[in-house]
């Protein structure tokens, strides 16, 4: 699952339009739109509904689910519709700062992002400057992994361009044409998504009780033989999950141990 | 080689660092406060940093030189080790570094100096007695020596510290530099070797046998001393003639007379590593067999790790003289 955050319903609509998005009918605390295999949230402006909203959706997902911050951003000097991925990320009033794991994405541009309370006068010398990205990152740490935890921002003012000027239909414009990055951006981010090894314990589950401690230890046996490449033995005879447990085990270690390199290469 | 770059801002001005970032210009250059900020940071996917990881330039604090474990040693009284970087251009599956740390991202001390002085407080503190310093434990100390230039900086400094040996332990067969210099006495390149079939499953990215036992030759005839790590012992089927041909092959390769040393051990790893490394890949088949606990180490069924380690020994001892063989581990016949 991928959650993507954005403060204004004018960033979040080209992201709408273009990966059909369906707005959910039951009661939320934001709007929600959501396909099959991704959730999008308007959460509003500020770090604290930024935090709000991750916490909301990260209830709502499954165990392995990625997260991206889309939005506007001011600069000191990048041109108006520059896109960059955030490689660090600074909380201005706590002055706490974050590194997204940014070593799986290629060609994209990359800068720091310093979080704001409220609208700054000036910029900082070098990073993008925005309202949202510190409380979503501190939210989503919680959810999943730092490579899977990013935020894309868009310059929409600098100071040759006040952000006076700055309104929904620009700021639809700007993230409409960084659709082109922000999917190269989701396509590598989906790529990282970790699939659990393909474990069916049901069998031996059903022959008899299991405490909660056997369970795990069966589902470690299991993944230990799925490594051996080899289908664990029947243990229809067995009648308690100990002698299971142990009769797996010593399969297992009967089993001729042959390293190949076709096998052992895989990453 | 390295995605992108991170740099302590207290060592910005460093003339290691600004050669770093010179030379990595085109990729992202990214400040932090301490290193730990990144290297140590909760829920990081290691398994793909290892496939793209990148640099942190750091200083090192605290204490630079560090007594080695219990049966770590190439027969001097003494025995520390230093670590100039964290982790390794290798992949190698039995290594502890694999569930070491919570990144795999490198990481350089840019602060050589302190090293030296950290390992010339030591030789005076044992007063005229020899001491090993083991500079390849949390990383491979030849592989990214075209990169980094520690051991071209480190050597002058032990040819004027003739108590101190350096071993450099390795699988890279990243030796011109040490070729294109007249050979120290109390330097050993080191060479972790394992059979060819085990290495091609267990150790990516790292030279074939061949290219190690090569490199060996060529380093030897250059005059360096050398040392064989035959460690880690792996358990596989016909493992006895596996590690025999393994044996013959290595000793007919290489010259015994400028041989200083040679170690061997089982494969074993702390519990905690242990678990991080079998999450990790979780389909390899050398966290899957015959493995078991034994006081806080993780290790083979004493049975079969008996047995290896007395063949192995015997194997070995019929090619190098005693005196010039350091097990890790007791070798019960």
């Amino acid at each position: 699952m991928l959650n993507i955050l954005c403060a204004l319903h004018c960033e979040a609509k080209p992201l709408i339009q273009r990966f059909g998005l369906k707005q959910r009918q039951d009661d939320t605390p934001f709007p929600i739109f959501a396909n099959e295999s991704a959730q999008l949230a308007v959460c509003g402006i500020g770090k604290i509904a930024a935090a709000g909203a991750v916490g909301w959706l990260g209830a709502h997902s499954s165990e392995r689910s990625a997260w991206l911050n889309i939005g506007i951003a001011g600069h000191a000097h990048h041109e108006i519709g520059h896109a960059a991925l955030a490689h660090s990320i600074t909380d201005a009033s706590s002055s706490r700062r974050f590194y997204p794991d940014i070593v799986h994405f290629k060609g994209l541009p990359t800068l720091g992002i310093t979080t704001v309370d409220q609208p700054a006068a000036t910029y900082p010398d070098n990073d993008l400057v925005e309202m949202e990205a510190s409380g979503f990152y501190q939210s989503s740490q919680k959810f999943s992994t730092v490579d899977l935890i990013h935020c894309l921002k868009i310059v929409s003012d600098n100071p040759r361009n006040p952000p006076e000027k700055i309104n929904k239909g620009f700021v639809h414009d700007l993230i409409s044409q960084s659709i082109p990055a922000i999917e190269t951006l989701i396509e590598q981010i989906r790529s990282l998504i970790p699939i659990s090894p393909d474990i069916n314990s049901s069998a031996y589950r059903n022959q008899c009780r299991w405490s909660e401690t056997e369970k795990h230890q069966l589902e470690r046996l299991l993944v230990r033989w799925k490594a051996m490449e080899k289908e664990p033995p029947s243990t229809l005879h067995l009648n308690s999950s100990a002698k299971i447990l142990k009769f797996l085990e010593h399969s297992l270690n009967e089993l001729p141990l042959c390293f190949t390199t076709s096998t052992s290469k895989k990453k | 080689m390295f995605h992108d770059i991170y740099f302590e801002e207290e060592i910005k001005a460093h003339p290691r660092t600004r050669a770093f970032l010179e030379k990595y210009s085109d990729i992202p250059h990214i400040p932090c406060t301490r290193y730990g900020e990144i290297f140590n940071r909760k829920a990081q996917n290691f398994r793909a940093q290892k496939q793209n990881p990148a640099l942190i330039l750091a200083k090192k604090h605290g204490s630079l030189a560090l007594p080695t474990p219990e049966g770590y040693g190439i027969g001097d009284p003494h025995n520390y080790y230093f670590s100039h970087m964290l982790n390794c251009v290798f992949d190698c599956r039995y290594c502890f570094l694999q569930g070491m740390y919570r990144s795999a991202h490198y990481i350089l001390f840019v602060n050589f100096e302190d090293f030296f002085d950290a390992i010339k407080s030591t030789l005076t503190a044992h007063n005229g007695e020899r001491v090993s310093f083991f500079s390849g434990y949390d990383c491979d100390s030849l592989a990214l020596e075209p990169v980094t230039r520690f051991v071209e900086n480190s050597l002058p400094f032990f040819a004027d510290h003739p108590l101190a040996t350096l071993e450099l332990r390795t699988k890279s067969a990243q030796i011109r530099f040490l070729l294109e210099r007249e050979p120290l006495p109390n330097v050993v390149a080191a060479m972790t070797l394992t059979p060819h079939r085990i290495a091609q499953a267990l150790e990516h990215r790292a030279p074939s046998l061949k290219r190690r036992l090569e490199a060996l030759k060529k380093l030897q005839e250059k005059g360096w001393k050398i040392g064989l790590r035959l460690d880690p012992i792996i358990y596989c089927e016909n493992w006895q003639e596996e590690y025999q041909n393994f044996y013959e092959e290595v000793f007919s390769t290489i010259s015994l007379e400028r041989l200083h040393s040679v170690s061997m051990g089982a494969f074993r790893v702390p519990r905690g590593v242990f678990k991080n490394m079998a999450r990790l890949y979780p389909e390899e088949k050398l966290f899957a067999h015959s493995l078991e606990e034994k006081n806080g180490t993780v290790t083979y069924k004493e049975t079969i790790e008996k047995e290896m380690i007395a063949f192995c020994a015997d194997q070995i001892l019929t090619y190098v003289p005693e005196k010039q063989f350091f097990p890790c581990c007791e070798v019960v016949k």
